[in-house]
C-alpha cells in the first residue's frame, strides 16, 4: 500500500504498510457542497454505508456558503426539489431563489434522516493506493489525524484536491494560456425590503497558488465594501466563489465540440443543461471554436442538455476513486456549462445511486447494469433534467417572436398570452434554407452558425457568396460577409474591411445579454483570413485617436453585459480583437514575433489603453484584466 | 525562510501584531481575515475606543469611511470588508484557507508547523508561535432577525429559548439574538436546533440568517479578538503586545 499527499507543490509518495482504519464506509464523499451532499444521500438511501467529509463548520457548498442562491439554468428533477419545497419562499424578502439558510437546514435534515455520518472540520491530507485502487484517506478533524477506508472514494471537493493526490494528468484552466475564468465573491444585501445577493466578478486568479487565493479574496473584500452604498449590507460569502478548477484526463470526456456538434455519449450519468457561457468578457483571447459560437455567430445565451458520461468522473485508469461536481473529465469550454447548482444537485444524486449499486455488486462504476441504473435515476426524476435533446433559445418573447417574423413564421400558439418581456426557451434548428432570411437582420447568429455547421460548406459558400453580391441592404450585406468569413471564405475580406473601415458600435441583438459588436467580429474575422494588407487598418485601430471616435461612447442604454459600468466594452472588445488579429496574421505570415513585442510594448508604453477602457484603479478588478491583457501581448 | 512570529488565526489583533513585526506570518483557517467579527457577530454595541497610536487611526478613519460605527451601534457583518481594505492598503499578507495540522518543534527550537492551504500541504518554519484563536467557553449561536414588532419577538424568544439576550443590530428593524448552544451541537446541527424551535412557535420575527461560527466567552488571558467588543481595540491591543516583545 502506498501513501500519497502532495506537500510544498509535489506529489510525494512512500510505503504504507499495516495501515489501520479507523473507520470504514462503502462510499466516503469528500466534499459537503451540492454534488457531495446529494451523492452521499443517495448512496445512503440506496443501502450503502456512507461517510461524508466536510472541511469546514457549515455544509452546502456555494449554495449555502457562498451565497449563490438562485438557480441559473441546470437542469429540473431530482431529491433536490423536495427540499427547495420546503424551503420558505419570502417573495417579499428573497428576490431571487430560496433562502440560502432555510435550504441549509433542509440538506442537514437530509443527511441526518438518511444516516450518512457526517464529521466537519475534517480535511483530507493524504490518500490510501494499492496501485491503481484507492482504498481510503488520511484526514485531519482538528484535533487529531484518522484513517478511513472506503470502497469508493468521491472527490467532491469542486476543485479536484484529492486528484491532485494522485498520479492523474490534470490540466489547469485554459489552453491558451492556463487562466481560469473569473472567481467572484457574492454579498448580499436589502434594498427596498428585498434581500439581493450579487457577484463580485473578481478578476482571475490561480487559486492553487495559496499566496494568490488569498491575496485576491482579501482584495475583492475590500472592493465589496462598495456593497455598503447599495442599501442594508448582510454579509460576504463564506467561500470565494471559484468557478473552474482543474480538469483531468478521465476515462471519458465531455469536450465543448462534442457538445456544440450533439456527439452520442455513452454511458451517460445524467444530462445537465446549461448554456455554453464562460465568464469574463476576454473573447480575443478564447479558442477558435469557441469564437465561432459564441462571438461571431452571437449565441451566448443558446443552451442545450449536455450528456455526462459517467467514465467522464473516473481518472483514467484508476479505481475506486471518482470525482462529483465541477470538477470532472472535460475541456475548459464545457466546464463553464456544467456546474449549475441544479446540475450539481442531480449530478450527485446519479453519482449517488451509481456508487450504491457498484458496491453492492462488487464492481467498478462503469461495470454496473446501465439498464438498471437508468431505470433509478429516471424514476428519481435524476437524470435528464426535463429538456429533451437539442438547442434551445433562451430570451424574451418578443425576441423570439421577432425571430419567427424574421423566418417567416408565426409564433407557436402557446405563448399567444405571453408579455413581451417574458423568458421562453424554444428549441432551435440549424437548417440553413430556413434560417437564410436571418441574415437580413440584426440577429443573424442562428443562420450563420447553421451555415458554418452545414455539411456542404463549399456549396453553402457559394449560396452565402452570391447573397453577398446581390444584397440589397447594408446590413444584410455585412452578415453575408460574416457568415462568408466564418466559413472561412477569403472572399469576405473585402467586406468585413469595409465593416472594420466603417467602424461602429452596432450590436447583434439575438441575446438577452452579451450582445457582440459587429465590428469586433470582423476584426477577429480579418485575423484569420486577412493578409498584411490589413495591418496597417487594424494598426490604425491602435492609435490613442481611435478612443476619440463617437462609436466608444454612445453605447446604448439597453446594452447588456452583466451591466458593468466601469468598462467601456466597446473599446474593450476592439482593443483585444485587433491584438489578437494582429498576432495572428504575423504567426501566419511569418514575420517576426520580436518585433510585434516591440510594437506593442511602444503602443502601450503609457499605460492610457487602461485608461480608455476603464477609470477603475490599479488592484481593481477591471484594470487588472486589461493590464494583464497588455502584458500578455507584448510579452507572448 | 524562517519566520520570527507565526500568528495562528488573523484578525485584529494578529494584523495589530503583525505591523510591528517585520518578519511575521499570519495563517487562517476559514477564507475570511476577520472570522471573529464577522463570522461570530459576537456584538452590535459599539464601545467607544479611541485609537492611541497612528496605525488605530488608520484602521478607525476606514471604519469611519465606511461607516461601520453609529449611534453606539456598530455594522458588525461589514467588519470583514474594513480589515480587508487595511490589509491590502499596507501590504500585510495573511494565508487564508490555511489549517494548522501539527506544529513540532526542532532541537534548534524553531517550530515546525505543519499546514494545510489550496495549494497542498507545506511547512512554516518560526522562531515564537502565537495562538490568536481560543477555545469558546460556554458557546452561543447570533441569529439575526428582522421584526416590525420588537418587545413582542423578544418576549417570545427570550422564553422560547432559555438564557438567551437580544439588541438591536445596527439597522433600523434588525436585531440580534445571542443564543446559548449545548455541546453536543455542531453549527449545522445548532441552526437546525434554532430554526426548528422558531417555525414551531409563532414568533413575529423572521430570520435573516445565522452566523456561520459559533461565537462565546474566551478567557481573559487568550490572545484573540473574542476578548474584546471593539476591534480597534482588538487591534491596538495586538500592537502593545508586539511592542511589549521588543
Amino acid at each position: 500500500m502506498q501513501y500519497t499527499r502532495l506537500y510544498q507543490g509535489s506529489l510525494c509518495k512512500e510505503e504504507a504498510s499495516s495501515v489501520h482504519f479507523d473507520l470504514r464506509c462503502d462510499v466516503l464523499v469528500v466534499g459537503a457542497g451540492c454534488a457531495g451532499i446529494y451523492c452521499a444521500d443517495s448512496a445512503k438511501r440506496e443501502g450503502a454505508d456512507v461517510i461524508l467529509l466536510e472541511i469546514g463548520e457549515n455544509i452546502g457548498g456555494m449554495f449555502a456558503c457562498g451565497n449563490v442562491t438562485g438557480y441559473y439554468y441546470g437542469g429540473e428533477g431530482g431529491a433536490y426539489l423536495f427540499d427547495d419545497e420546503k424551503t420558505e419562499r419570502d417573495h417579499i424578502f428573497v428576490r431571487n431563489g430560496s433562502h440560502w439558510e432555510q435550504r441549509q437546514i433542509h440538506m442537514t435534515e437530509r443527511l441526518t434522516e438518511s444516516g450518512v455520518r457526517l464529521l466537519t472540520s475534517c480535511s483530507v491530507l493524504g490518500l490510501y493506493l494499492d496501485g491503481c485502487r484507492v482504498l481510503g484517506v488520511r484526514a485531519f478533524d482538528g484535533k487529531k489525524t484518522l484513517n478511513i477506508g472506503a470502497t469508493f472514494t468521491v472527490d467532491a471537493t469542486s476543485d479536484g484536491h484529492l486528484v491532485r493526490m494522485t498520479d492523474a494528468k490534470i490540466r489547469y484552466g485554459r489552453e491558451s494560456d492556463g487562466r481560469f475564468v473569473p472567481f467572484t465573491v457574492r454579498g448580499q444585501y436589502v434594498s427596498d425590503g428585498v434581500l439581493t445577493s450579487c457577484n463580485t466578478d473578481s478578476g482571475t486568479m490561480n487559486h492553487y497558488d495559496s499566496d494568490a487565493f488569498s491575496y485576491y479574496t482579501i482584495l475583492s473584500h475590500a472592493n465589496a465594501s462598495s456593497l455598503l452604498k447599495k442599501g442594508e449590507f448582510v454579509n460576504l460569502g463564506l467561500h470565494t466563489g471559484v468557478r473552474e478548477g482543474l480538469t483531468y484526463e478521465g476515462e471519458d470526456c465531455v469536450r465543448y465540440e462534442d457538445i456544440l456538434y450533439e456527439k452520442e455519449q455513452q454511458r451517460v450519468l445524467f444530462y445537465a443543461y446549461s448554456d455554453l457561457d464562460r465568464h469574463g468578457a476576454d473573447r480575443a483571447s478564447e479558442a477558435e471554436l469557441f469564437q465561432n459560437f459564441w462571438v461571431i455567430s452571437n449565441l451566448s445565451t443558446v443552451t442545450i442538455p449536455i450528456g455526462v458520461p459517467m467514465g467522464a468522473l473516473i481518472p483514467k485508469g484508476m479505481e475506486g476513486f471518482v470525482t462529483a461536481g465541477r470538477c470532472l473529465s472535460c475541456d475548459t469550454y464545457s466546464q463553464s456549462a456544467i456546474r449549475m447548482n441544479r446540475d450539481m444537485f442531480r449530478m450527485g444524486e446519479c453519482l449517488g445511486v451509481a456508487l450504491a449499486m457498484a458496491t453492492k455488486a462488487g464492481v467498478e462504476l462503469l461495470q454496473i447494469d446501465y439498464d438498471v441504473y437508468l431505470e433509478k435515476v429516471k424514476s428519481r426524476g435524476a437524470f435528464d433534467g426535463g429538456h429533451p435533446k437539442g438547442f434551445y433559445f433562451d430570451n424574451s418573447y418578443s425576441a423570439y417572436k421577432k425571430r419567427m417574423q424574421s423566418l417567416g413564421k408565426e409564433p407557436d400558439a402557446k405563448y399567444a398570452h405571453y408579455n413581451p418581456t417574458d423568458h421562453v426557451i424554444v428549441p432551435l434548428h440549424f437548417s440553413v434554407e430556413e434560417n437564410l432570411p436571418l441574415l437580413r437582420t440584426d440577429a443573424p447568429g442562428v443562420a450563420i452558425w447553421s451555415c458554418f455547421r452545414a455539411p456542404d460548406k463549399k456549396g453553402v459558400s457559394e449560396k452565402v457568396y452570391s447573397l453577398l453580391c446581390c444584397a440589397d441592404t447594408t446590413l444584410y450585406r455585412y452578415n453575408c460577409a460574416i457568415a462568408l468569413g466564418l466559413l472561412g471564405d477569403v472572399r469576405a475580406v473585402p467586406t468585413l474591411r469595409e465593416i472594420v473601415e466603417n467602424r461602429d458600435c452596432f450590436f447583434f441583438t439575438e441575446n438577452r445579454r452579451s450582445n457582440q459588436f459587429r465590428s469586433a467580429i470582423a476584426i477577429c474575422l480579418l485575423g484569420r483570413l486577412g493578409g498584411m494588407d490589413e495591418l496597417p487598418l487594424l494598426f490604425e485601430l491602435l492609435e490613442k485617436k481611435e478612443i476619440e471616435r463617437e462609436m466608444y461612447h454612445t453605447l446604448q442604454p439597453n446594452y447588456l453585459y452583466y451591466g458593468s459600468p466601469d468598462k467601456n466594452f466597446v473599446y474593450y472588445a476592439i482593443l483585444t480583437h485587433t491584438c489578437a488579429s494582429i498576432r495572428k496574421i504575423y504567426a501566419r505570415h511569418g514575420l517576426s514575433s520580436d518585433e510585434l513585442k516591440t510594437k506593442f510594448k511602444r503602443i502601450f508604453h503609457d499605460g492610457s489603453h487602461i485608461s480608455f477602457v476603464t477609470n477603475t484603479a490599479p488592484g481593481e478588478n477591471v484594470y487588472e484584466a486589461i493590464t494583464s491583457f497588455i502584458r500578455s501581448v507584448c510579452t507572448f | 525562510m524562517i519566520y520570527d512570529t507565526l500568528l495562528i488565526g488573523c484578525g485584529f489583533l494578529a494584523t495589530g501584531y503583525a505591523t510591528q513585526k517585520k518578519n511575521t506570518c499570519i495563517v487562517e483557517e476559514h477564507q475570511m481575515c476577520d472570522s471573529a467579527f464577522t463570522l461570530t457577530l459576537p456584538s452590535f454595541q459599539y464601545t467607544p475606543y479611541a485609537p492611541k497610536t497612528a496605525e488605530g487611526e488608520c484602521l478607525f478613519a476606514i471604519f469611519r469611511s465606511l461607516s461601520l460605527f453609529s449611534e453606539g451601534q456598530q455594522n458588525t457583518s461589514a467588519f470583514e470588508c474594513a480589515l480587508s481594505k487595511y490589509l491590502i492598503e499596507k501590504e500585510i499578507r495573511p494565508i487564508l484557507k490555511c489549517r494548522v495540522i501539527e506544529i513540532t518543534e526542532r532541537e534548534d527550537g524553531i517550530f515546525k508547523v505543519l499546514v494545510q492551504t489550496n495549494g497542498g500541504l507545506d511547512t512554516i518554519l518560526a522562531k515564537k508561535v502565537l495562538h490568536t484563536t481560543s477555545r469558546v467557553k460556554k458557546k452561543h449561536m447570533t441569529v439575526l432577525f428582522v421584526s416590525e414588532d420588537y418587545p413582542s419577538a423578544k418576549s417570545t424568544l427570550l422564553s422560547l429559548f432559555p438564557d438567551s439576550y437580544t439588541e438591536s443590530a445596527f439597522y433600523d428593524g434588525r436585531y440580534a439574538l445571542h443564543i446559548p448552544i449545548a455541546n453536543e451541537y455542531d453549527e449545522n446541527t445548532a441552526k437546525v436546533y434554532i430554526y426548528k424551535k422558531w417555525n414551531e412557535a409563532t414568533v413575529p420575527a423572521k430570520i435573516l440568517y445565522i452566523a456561520p461560527l459559533f461565537c462565546g466567552v474566551v478567557s481573559e488571558e487568550a490572545f484573540s479578538d473574542l476578548r474584546f467588543t471593539n476591534p480597534i481595540e482588538a487591534f491596538e491591543y495586538g500592537i502593545t503586545l508586539a511592542k511589549e516583545e521588543k
